[in-house]
């Protein structure tokens, strides 16, 4: 059988395939569900006091975590604690002390872990740029990484020969009942070959490396994130004046730009090498504008120079990722190994620059931010204060609304950048989408004075029998989302779902 | 093979409507069975709906999906909900006239004795008609892997007890 029997055979056996009604609708349901829980999860960290359990993700982020205490979580799973190491990067377990990272134990890996940490070599000298692993252990499917391991073929003279001067060294941590613990370790990128397990050298580095990040990837999805606000702690982002080296630290887990919940600015110490200091903290609602622009609007490149300051966005599990100033209006990061530049509008500009109040909604008709925009149709009534927020029907919005209408309020209304789309969400499928993103919000408890602050906008969802509700939503402050008397945690997430159904809607045009 | 309409963004909804099928049938043949491909293809579509908009390109992120699709097979075909099946006899969706049933159920048994990453490699570079390059970018492996994959994996299908019994049989 040749290769183009093989391809014919395989074309001939495979099935046609089922037609794909409702994959699209489940799988935006089950975005819209995890991004929900993740950003709520993410801001009420900031409005409940600071739990003093400081850790480092290297680099610049210095993370406070902050416990879950609503009453309605429930998660499925044991929830992975981070556990940080103090003044170094990566988790705890993954060093003896300070400066000295756990090796291979003699020991390999037997079956009965319960908790596994993949750890990476950031803040070993001799690696530069290093990586640093999750702050949170494995606690779901360790007995995988077990498994995995052991079935790996013992390392051949041929592999043994591989010389790599490139590459990222890990370690996979694995705890026992007992409170022992046995250590792995391996390489990736360069040879990638080469594991040390106990006495015996084994293949498949690389592929226990990218199946120990996807398991982690995985548990990620299934429970709630621990609810991070930063506190900035600024070093420099490259020990190198040029600007053309990757970060010092680079996580292994890497975030995605539109993912990050928090930020901050810092500034080099003019003077004193390799030193930094605190800019400011940046808002919840301007760091997602950020990471929204950042993922949409850089394109590959590299700066010719930098400027002495950066900005960090971190995400809801902690990696960081850091945008290096190169001009005043262009920033340089890296997607992995490729640099990108980002060139952010005037008015986030304006905003990391601390020159101007956060906006608090990125959207209007054209895309561009538009202060001042006229009243949209279907919010005549919330302006003419016929229509307040509702009292749901059981607490929960219809899925049939034939239109729904993001609508400012008094409260956001005038507020430089605060322009809602004019034109209503339509589409059925994504109007049952905007329902389920409110109906699957959790409710929670909430300090009522925080609804004296921050901007505030009411989605109007119109219905065929002519009943209209109306949800009240507010960005800041308590960044809750409230109808009649019941109350959700989750503002800023809920907004930014809707955006993403109305930018779906419009590419649909 | 129909590529996609052109290279803007159609919408989420289209996309799935137009390339889901096809990337159902390529899962299909990693997993071998209705329900799981349908299941990884979920999944896929569940990671990737949140850069669809940002991507701005159906044949990009079909590239994405693909990606994901094949690595999260590679990754995590050992946890128990991914054991691979058995190939059954029975015939799933809409099985095409010109195939047996005997075929297929030899085929996949065959491919059953693949290692995973061999057997994503396979179905990439023949059944997705992909280039080493390609397949070496999607998987994250480098192409000398692609090709030595390729070479074992045909080896091990050319001599497989199950194919070759079937060209008996024919």
């Amino acid at each position: 059988m040749n290769n183009h029997e093989i391809r014919d055979v395989l074309d001939s056996v495979t099935p046609y395939g089922p037609q794909p009604i409702g994959w699209a609708t489940r799988a935006r349901r089950r975005s819209i569900r995890r991004r929900v829980a993740t950003g709520a999860a993410a801001v009420t960290a900031a409005i409940v006091v600071i739990v003093p359990v400081a850790f480092s993700m290297g680099g610049d982020a210095m993370l406070i975590a902050e416990p879950d205490t609503s009453e309605t979580s429930s998660p499925q799973v044991a929830v992975p604690s981070p556990d940080p190491a103090q003044d170094v990067p990566g988790a705890a377990a993954c060093w003896e002390a300070p400066g000295e990272p756990r090796q291979a134990t003699e020991e390999g890996a037997t079956d009965g872990a319960v908790r596994a940490w993949l750890c990476g070599d950031a803040g070993d000298p001799e690696m530069f740029p290093g990586a640093v692993g999750p702050l949170e252990p494995l606690v779901e499917d360790v007995g995988e990484i077990v498994e995995f391991i052991q079935q790996q073929p013992i390392l051949s003279d041929e592999d043994a020969q591989c010389l790599a001067v490139d590459g990222l060294n890990y370690r996979i941590v694995l705890d026992y009942g007992d409170g022992e613990s046995r250590v792995v370790s391996g390489e990736a990128e360069g040879c990638g070959i080469t594991i040390k397990d106990g006495e015996r050298d084994l293949s498949g580095s690389q592929e226990l490396y990218d199946f120990a990040r996807d398991l982690w990837s995985q548990q990620r999805e299934r429970v709630s994130s621990p609810g991070l606000a930063a506190v900035s702690q600024c070093r420099p982002p490259s020990r190198s004046v040029v600007a053309d080296l990757p970060p010092a630290v680079r996580p292994m887990l890497s975030l995605a730009p539109e993912d990050a919940v928090t930020g901050f600015t810092c500034v080099e110490d003019p003077g004193a090498e390799y030193e930094a200091s605190q800019g400011s903290i940046l808002g919840a609602n301007l760091v997602s504008l950020i990471g929204a622009s950042v993922a949409k609007d850089s394109e590959e490149g590299l700066g010719e120079a930098h400027l002495p300051t950066w900005v960090t966005i971190t995400g809801p599990w902690g990696e960081a990722l850091t945008l290096q100033r190169t001009t005043v209006d262009t920033f340089q990061w890296f997607d992995g190994d490729t640099p990108m530049l980002w060139k952010p509008s005037p008015v986030v500009l304006a905003q990391i620059d601390g020159l101007a109040s956060e906006p608090e909604v990125s959207l209007s008709p054209q895309g561009e931010i538009d202060p001042g925009a006229s009243v949209a149709e279907g919010c005549g009534d919330l302006s003419a204060g016929a229509l307040v927020s509702s009292q749901l029907p059981d607490g929960k919005l219809p899925d049939d609304a034939t239109k729904i209408w993001l609508c400012e309020t008094p409260k956001s209304a005038g507020v430089p950048g605060a322009a809602a789309p004019e034109e209503p969400l339509e589409s059925p499928e994504l109007t049952a989408d905007a329902t389920f993103a409110y109906n699957v919000s959790r409710v929670t408890d909430f300090d009522p004075t925080c609804l004296e602050e921050g901007a505030e906008y009411s989605v109007v969802h119109e219905y065929a029998n002519g009943n209209k509700y109306a949800v009240s939503v507010q960005l800041s402050g308590c960044d809750v989302i409230s109808a009649g008397g019941t109350v959700k945690e989750g503002g800023r997430a809920y907004v930014d779902t809707l955006l993403s159904l109305w930018e779906e809607q419009r590419t649909q045009e | 093979m129909s590529g996609t309409s052109g290279t803007t963004a159609l919408g989420f909804e289209r996309f799935v409507a137009e390339r889901g099928r096809h990337l159902w049938r390529a899962a299909w043949l990693l997993v071998a069975d209705d329900h799981h491909a349908e299941d990884l293809v979920q999944i896929a579509l569940t990671k990737t709906y949140s850069r669809y908009a940002s991507l701005g390109d159906d044949r990009k992120f079909e590239a994405y999906v693909r990606t994901t699709i094949y690595r999260t097979f590679v990754s995590l075909w050992r946890l128990k909900s991914w054991k691979i099946e058995t190939p059954r006899s029975e015939v799933p969706h809409g099985s095409p006239p010109e195939s047996t049933a005997e075929l297929r159920v030899d085929v996949l048994r065959a491919l059953s004795t693949l290692p995973r990453m061999q057997r994503a490699v396979l179905v990439l570079r023949f059944f997705e008609d992909r280039s080493t390059a390609e397949v070496a970018e999607t998987l994250g492996i480098a192409e000398g892997t692609v090709k030595g994959y390729v070479h074992r994996g045909c080896a091990t299908l050319r001599t497989s007890s199950f194919l070759t019994e079937a060209g008996e049989r024919r």
